[in-house]
Protein backbone atom coordinates (compact mmCIF):
# COMPACT_ATOMS: atom_id res chain seq x y z
CA UNK A 1 0.00 0.00 0.00
CA UNK A 2 2.56 2.33 0.82
CA UNK A 3 5.34 3.64 -2.14
CA UNK A 4 8.90 3.50 -0.21
CA UNK A 5 11.66 1.60 -1.63
CA UNK A 6 13.18 -1.02 0.61
CA UNK A 7 14.96 -4.71 -0.42
CA UNK A 8 15.34 -5.46 -3.81
CA UNK A 9 13.08 -7.67 -5.73
CA UNK A 10 15.00 -11.23 -6.36
CA UNK A 11 13.33 -12.34 -8.78
CA UNK A 12 13.46 -9.18 -11.12
CA UNK A 13 17.50 -9.17 -10.26
CA UNK A 14 18.00 -12.69 -11.54
CA UNK A 15 15.30 -12.00 -14.81
CA UNK A 16 14.76 -8.50 -15.31
CA UNK A 17 12.41 -8.88 -18.42
CA UNK A 18 10.18 -11.24 -17.24
CA UNK A 19 7.38 -8.70 -17.92
CA UNK A 20 4.42 -11.36 -16.93
CA UNK A 21 5.32 -10.77 -13.17
CA UNK A 22 1.49 -11.17 -12.51
CA UNK A 23 2.01 -14.60 -10.27
CA UNK A 24 1.27 -13.59 -6.74
CA UNK A 25 4.58 -14.79 -5.58
CA UNK A 26 6.39 -12.81 -8.33
CA UNK A 27 4.76 -9.86 -7.69
CA UNK A 28 5.19 -9.35 -4.31
CA UNK A 29 8.48 -10.48 -2.52
CA UNK A 30 7.67 -11.68 1.00
CA UNK A 31 11.29 -11.13 3.08
CA UNK A 32 10.63 -12.89 6.41
CA UNK A 33 13.95 -11.99 7.90
CA UNK A 34 12.71 -8.43 8.01
CA UNK A 35 9.56 -8.75 7.92
CA UNK A 36 8.72 -6.54 5.05
CA UNK A 37 6.87 -6.60 1.61
CA UNK A 38 8.57 -5.70 -1.45
CA UNK A 39 7.20 -5.44 -4.41
CA UNK A 40 8.35 -5.94 -7.92
CA UNK A 41 8.51 -2.06 -8.30
CA UNK A 42 10.66 -1.56 -5.81
CA UNK A 43 8.01 -0.29 -2.98
CA UNK A 44 7.07 -1.62 0.12
CA UNK A 45 4.01 -2.74 0.61
CA UNK A 46 1.76 -3.31 4.03
CA UNK A 47 -0.86 -5.92 4.25
CA UNK A 48 -3.78 -4.15 6.30
CA UNK A 49 -7.39 -5.43 6.92
CA UNK A 50 -10.84 -3.51 6.80
CA UNK A 51 -10.29 -1.61 10.06
CA UNK A 52 -7.57 0.17 8.64
CA UNK A 53 -10.10 1.71 6.27
CA UNK A 54 -12.44 2.59 8.84
CA UNK A 55 -10.16 3.48 11.47
CA UNK A 56 -8.70 6.14 8.91
CA UNK A 57 -11.91 7.44 7.59
CA UNK A 58 -14.16 7.29 10.40
CA UNK A 59 -11.11 8.66 12.73
CA UNK A 60 -11.03 11.59 10.28
CA UNK A 61 -14.50 12.38 10.01
CA UNK A 62 -14.94 12.71 14.02
CA UNK A 63 -11.67 14.87 13.70
CA UNK A 64 -13.38 17.62 11.25
CA UNK A 65 -16.66 16.26 10.36
CA UNK A 66 -17.62 17.14 5.89
CA UNK A 67 -14.16 18.07 5.68
CA UNK A 68 -13.16 14.63 6.21
CA UNK A 69 -13.88 14.03 2.10
CA UNK A 70 -11.63 16.97 1.05
CA UNK A 71 -8.98 15.85 3.00
CA UNK A 72 -9.05 12.63 1.58
CA UNK A 73 -9.27 13.86 -1.73
CA UNK A 74 -6.52 15.95 -1.15
CA UNK A 75 -4.92 13.11 0.04
CA UNK A 76 -5.38 11.07 -3.44
CA UNK A 77 -4.56 13.88 -4.93
CA UNK A 78 -0.77 14.11 -3.73
CA UNK A 79 -0.39 10.10 -3.92
CA UNK A 80 -1.72 10.62 -7.14
CA UNK A 81 0.89 12.85 -8.08
CA UNK A 82 3.70 11.24 -6.45
CA UNK A 83 2.99 8.05 -7.93
CA UNK A 84 3.07 9.33 -11.45
CA UNK A 85 6.55 10.32 -11.20
CA UNK A 86 7.26 7.18 -9.16
CA UNK A 87 5.65 4.99 -12.30
CA UNK A 88 7.45 7.13 -15.03
CA UNK A 89 10.75 5.65 -13.46
CA UNK A 90 9.54 1.46 -13.47
CA UNK A 91 8.01 2.14 -16.64
CA UNK A 92 10.99 3.41 -17.92
CA UNK A 93 12.94 0.67 -16.36
CA UNK A 94 10.46 -1.91 -17.41
CA UNK A 95 9.85 -1.46 -21.10
CA UNK A 96 13.03 0.74 -21.70
CA UNK A 97 10.78 3.21 -23.03
CA UNK A 98 9.49 6.52 -21.89
CA UNK A 99 6.43 6.90 -21.04
CA UNK A 100 5.36 9.90 -23.11
CA UNK A 101 6.14 7.60 -26.44
CA UNK A 102 4.26 4.61 -25.41
CA UNK A 103 0.18 3.58 -26.40
CA UNK A 104 -1.82 5.46 -23.68
CA UNK A 105 -3.77 1.89 -23.13
CA UNK A 106 -0.91 0.16 -22.48
CA UNK A 107 0.23 2.42 -20.44
CA UNK A 108 -2.72 3.41 -18.30
CA UNK A 109 -3.24 -0.41 -17.89
CA UNK A 110 0.76 -0.87 -16.94
CA UNK A 111 0.06 1.72 -14.54
CA UNK A 112 -3.13 0.49 -12.51
CA UNK A 113 -2.46 -3.08 -12.36
CA UNK A 114 -0.19 -3.03 -9.63
CA UNK A 115 -2.97 -1.41 -7.70
CA UNK A 116 -5.56 -4.62 -8.29
CA UNK A 117 -3.21 -6.89 -7.30
CA UNK A 118 -2.91 -4.68 -3.81
CA UNK A 119 -6.11 -4.78 -3.68
CA UNK A 120 -7.40 -1.42 -4.67
CA UNK A 121 -10.01 -2.70 -6.88
CA UNK A 122 -10.10 -3.16 -11.29
CA UNK A 123 -10.79 -0.41 -13.62
CA UNK A 124 -12.04 0.35 -16.92
CA UNK A 125 -11.16 3.52 -18.67
CA UNK A 126 -14.10 4.87 -20.90
CA UNK A 127 -12.10 7.59 -23.21
CA UNK A 128 -15.60 7.73 -25.34
CA UNK A 129 -15.73 11.62 -24.41
CA UNK A 130 -12.14 12.61 -25.04
CA UNK A 131 -12.43 14.63 -27.50
CA UNK A 132 -14.69 17.09 -25.88
CA UNK A 133 -12.11 17.35 -22.93
CA UNK A 134 -13.51 14.65 -20.32
CA UNK A 135 -13.28 10.95 -19.45
CA UNK A 136 -14.90 8.27 -16.91
CA UNK A 137 -12.70 5.63 -14.90
CA UNK A 138 -14.98 2.87 -13.89
CA UNK A 139 -13.88 1.17 -10.58
CA UNK A 140 -14.85 -2.57 -9.55
CA UNK A 141 -14.14 -3.35 -6.32
CA UNK A 142 -13.72 -0.21 -4.26
CA UNK A 143 -11.46 -0.89 -1.51
CA UNK A 144 -13.05 2.10 0.79
CA UNK A 145 -16.85 1.84 -0.56
CA UNK A 146 -16.57 -2.54 0.17
CA UNK A 147 -15.33 -1.78 3.39
CA UNK A 148 -17.93 1.33 4.30
CA UNK A 149 -20.75 -0.67 2.73
CA UNK A 150 -23.89 0.61 1.59
CA UNK A 151 -24.16 4.55 3.44
CA UNK A 152 -25.59 6.39 0.42
CA UNK A 153 -23.32 8.36 -0.45
CA UNK A 154 -20.00 8.41 -1.99
CA UNK A 155 -17.17 7.77 -0.53
CA UNK A 156 -14.24 7.18 -2.78
CA UNK A 157 -12.50 10.65 -2.44
CA UNK A 158 -9.20 8.98 -2.31
CA UNK A 159 -9.29 7.74 -5.56
CA UNK A 160 -10.75 10.53 -7.14
CA UNK A 161 -7.63 12.54 -5.96
CA UNK A 162 -5.33 9.72 -6.81
CA UNK A 163 -6.68 9.93 -10.45
CA UNK A 164 -6.67 13.79 -10.55
CA UNK A 165 -3.25 13.67 -9.23
CA UNK A 166 -2.08 10.93 -11.62
CA UNK A 167 -3.87 12.25 -14.87
CA UNK A 168 -2.88 15.90 -13.93
CA UNK A 169 0.95 14.88 -14.18
CA UNK A 170 0.76 12.92 -17.27
CA UNK A 171 -1.42 15.71 -19.15
CA UNK A 172 0.60 18.19 -17.92
CA UNK A 173 -2.68 20.30 -17.26
CA UNK A 174 -4.52 20.78 -14.08
CA UNK A 175 -7.48 18.00 -13.94
CA UNK A 176 -10.09 17.29 -11.13
CA UNK A 177 -11.94 14.20 -11.04
CA UNK A 178 -15.41 13.56 -8.97
CA UNK A 179 -17.28 10.07 -7.97
CA UNK A 180 -20.51 10.29 -10.07
CA UNK A 181 -21.75 7.14 -9.05
CA UNK A 182 -20.89 4.80 -6.09
CA UNK A 183 -20.75 1.35 -4.14
CA UNK A 184 -21.74 3.03 -1.42
CA UNK A 185 -24.94 4.29 -2.29
CA UNK A 186 -26.13 1.43 -3.54
CA UNK A 187 -24.71 1.02 -7.14
CA UNK A 188 -22.69 -2.17 -8.43
CA UNK A 189 -20.00 -0.30 -9.47
CA UNK A 190 -17.97 3.53 -9.00
CA UNK A 191 -17.69 5.25 -11.58
CA UNK A 192 -15.49 8.95 -11.53
CA UNK A 193 -15.59 11.91 -14.19
CA UNK A 194 -12.25 13.29 -15.12
CA UNK A 195 -11.39 16.46 -16.26
CA UNK A 196 -11.35 19.89 -16.31
CA UNK A 197 -11.86 22.01 -13.01
CA UNK A 198 -15.07 23.89 -14.39
CA UNK A 199 -16.46 20.77 -15.82
CA UNK A 200 -15.98 19.03 -12.56
CA UNK A 201 -17.33 21.71 -10.57
CA UNK A 202 -20.58 21.78 -12.88
CA UNK A 203 -20.28 18.22 -12.35
CA UNK A 204 -20.50 18.81 -8.46
CA UNK A 205 -23.42 21.05 -8.81
CA UNK A 206 -25.83 18.95 -10.22
CA UNK A 207 -24.49 16.23 -8.61
CA UNK A 208 -25.60 18.53 -5.30
CA UNK A 209 -29.15 19.38 -6.95
CA UNK A 210 -30.08 15.41 -7.23
CA UNK A 211 -28.48 14.40 -10.80
CA UNK A 212 -27.88 10.88 -11.41
CA UNK A 213 -24.27 9.49 -13.12
CA UNK A 214 -26.73 9.15 -16.24
CA UNK A 215 -27.93 12.68 -15.66
CA UNK A 216 -24.69 13.90 -15.90
CA UNK A 217 -23.40 11.69 -18.42
CA UNK A 218 -26.04 13.14 -20.66
CA UNK A 219 -25.24 16.59 -19.70
CA UNK A 220 -21.55 16.78 -20.30
CA UNK A 221 -22.20 15.20 -23.69
CA UNK A 222 -25.08 17.38 -24.95
CA UNK A 223 -21.94 20.26 -23.47
CA UNK A 224 -24.13 21.83 -20.94
CA UNK A 225 -22.69 23.95 -18.79
CA UNK A 226 -23.82 25.42 -15.44
CA UNK A 227 -25.11 29.20 -14.84
CA UNK B 1 -66.01 10.74 -35.97
CA UNK B 2 -63.05 7.85 -36.93
CA UNK B 3 -64.40 4.55 -37.34
CA UNK B 4 -62.62 1.64 -35.65
CA UNK B 5 -63.67 -0.76 -38.48
CA UNK B 6 -61.18 -1.98 -41.06
CA UNK B 7 -61.78 -2.78 -44.93
CA UNK B 8 -62.02 -5.94 -45.79
CA UNK B 9 -58.83 -7.17 -47.70
CA UNK B 10 -58.30 -9.80 -50.51
CA UNK B 11 -56.59 -12.81 -49.61
CA UNK B 12 -54.75 -13.97 -45.99
CA UNK B 13 -56.05 -11.00 -43.87
CA UNK B 14 -55.51 -12.57 -40.58
CA UNK B 15 -52.10 -10.94 -39.61
CA UNK B 16 -53.39 -7.28 -40.16
CA UNK B 17 -56.77 -8.50 -38.14
CA UNK B 18 -54.58 -10.35 -35.67
CA UNK B 19 -52.80 -7.33 -33.83
CA UNK B 20 -55.79 -5.64 -33.33
CA UNK B 21 -57.33 -8.20 -31.09
CA UNK B 22 -54.41 -8.52 -29.10
CA UNK B 23 -54.10 -7.36 -25.61
CA UNK B 24 -51.29 -4.82 -25.33
CA UNK B 25 -49.25 -7.03 -23.46
CA UNK B 26 -48.89 -9.48 -26.17
CA UNK B 27 -48.91 -6.45 -28.73
CA UNK B 28 -45.39 -5.51 -27.47
CA UNK B 29 -44.30 -8.83 -26.32
CA UNK B 30 -43.60 -9.63 -29.92
CA UNK B 31 -41.69 -6.58 -30.51
CA UNK B 32 -37.36 -8.19 -31.31
CA UNK B 33 -36.62 -6.10 -28.00
CA UNK B 34 -33.27 -8.01 -27.78
CA UNK B 35 -31.98 -8.28 -31.31
CA UNK B 36 -32.20 -11.81 -31.63
CA UNK B 37 -31.74 -13.20 -35.57
CA UNK B 38 -34.49 -13.83 -36.93
CA UNK B 39 -35.49 -16.88 -39.41
CA UNK B 40 -35.70 -15.18 -43.22
CA UNK B 41 -38.79 -15.10 -44.62
CA UNK B 42 -39.26 -15.42 -48.78
CA UNK B 43 -41.10 -12.06 -49.28
CA UNK B 44 -44.34 -13.84 -50.64
CA UNK B 45 -44.81 -15.48 -47.74
CA UNK B 46 -44.68 -11.92 -45.87
CA UNK B 47 -48.01 -10.43 -44.85
CA UNK B 48 -48.40 -7.53 -43.39
CA UNK B 49 -47.84 -8.65 -39.38
CA UNK B 50 -44.74 -9.67 -40.58
CA UNK B 51 -43.27 -7.03 -42.45
CA UNK B 52 -44.22 -4.65 -39.55
CA UNK B 53 -42.84 -6.50 -37.24
CA UNK B 54 -45.98 -7.21 -35.44
CA UNK B 55 -45.71 -11.40 -35.75
CA UNK B 56 -44.22 -13.67 -32.67
CA UNK B 57 -40.40 -13.44 -34.11
CA UNK B 58 -38.65 -16.80 -34.11
CA UNK B 59 -34.96 -16.94 -34.06
CA UNK B 60 -32.47 -19.06 -35.96
CA UNK B 61 -31.65 -21.27 -32.96
CA UNK B 62 -28.81 -23.72 -32.73
CA UNK B 63 -30.81 -26.32 -32.26
CA UNK B 64 -32.08 -27.32 -35.57
CA UNK B 65 -29.90 -29.24 -37.75
CA UNK B 66 -27.07 -27.55 -39.89
CA UNK B 67 -28.92 -28.04 -43.40
CA UNK B 68 -31.89 -26.34 -42.09
CA UNK B 69 -29.90 -23.56 -40.50
CA UNK B 70 -28.09 -22.84 -43.81
CA UNK B 71 -31.08 -23.05 -45.89
CA UNK B 72 -32.59 -20.10 -44.26
CA UNK B 73 -29.95 -17.86 -45.83
CA UNK B 74 -30.93 -15.57 -48.99
CA UNK B 75 -28.09 -16.85 -50.54
CA UNK B 76 -29.61 -16.01 -54.25
CA UNK B 77 -31.20 -12.96 -53.41
CA UNK B 78 -30.91 -9.84 -51.48
CA UNK B 79 -31.18 -9.95 -47.79
CA UNK B 80 -34.99 -10.05 -46.12
CA UNK B 81 -33.17 -7.97 -43.12
CA UNK B 82 -32.12 -4.37 -43.77
CA UNK B 83 -28.24 -4.66 -44.37
CA UNK B 84 -26.84 -2.89 -41.48
CA UNK B 85 -25.31 0.66 -41.70
CA UNK B 86 -21.08 -0.20 -41.19
CA UNK B 87 -20.41 1.89 -38.52
CA UNK B 88 -17.42 3.50 -40.34
CA UNK B 89 -16.99 5.89 -38.13
CA UNK B 90 -16.87 4.04 -34.70
CA UNK B 91 -14.18 1.57 -35.92
CA UNK B 92 -11.77 4.61 -37.20
CA UNK B 93 -12.97 6.04 -33.43
CA UNK B 94 -11.28 2.52 -31.69
CA UNK B 95 -8.16 2.61 -34.30
CA UNK B 96 -7.90 6.27 -32.59
CA UNK B 97 -8.08 5.33 -29.10
CA UNK B 98 -5.66 2.26 -29.36
CA UNK B 99 -3.08 4.13 -30.99
CA UNK B 100 -3.02 7.05 -28.79
CA UNK B 101 -0.55 8.08 -27.19
CA UNK B 102 0.16 10.13 -23.32
CA UNK B 103 1.17 13.57 -25.96
CA UNK B 104 -1.79 13.20 -28.45
CA UNK B 105 -4.30 12.52 -25.02
CA UNK B 106 -2.96 15.35 -23.33
CA UNK B 107 -3.68 17.72 -26.02
CA UNK B 108 -7.51 16.91 -26.04
CA UNK B 109 -7.79 18.51 -22.08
Amino acid sequence: MVTTADQPHRLRQTAPKKHNHYGFRDFFQFNRESGTITDWNGSRNILTSEDFIIGLLEGLEEEVGEASAAIMYSIGLEWGKQDSLFFDKWFEQEFDMSTRRANLMFLLETWWWPFTSQGWGRWEVDMADRKQGFMFINLFDSAVARTLGDVGKPVCHLYAGLFAGFFTEMVRKQLSCIEIQCYSMGETYCKFLLGGKERIDAAAFWMNEGATARDIEKRLRSGDQVG
Amino acid sequence: MMSSTLADRNGSSHGLNGWLSKSVRLFFEAYNWEGQILTPVAPENLDVADILGLAQPQTLGLSISVSQFFANFPWEGSPVIAAPIAPLEIQAEVADESSLTLDAFSELF
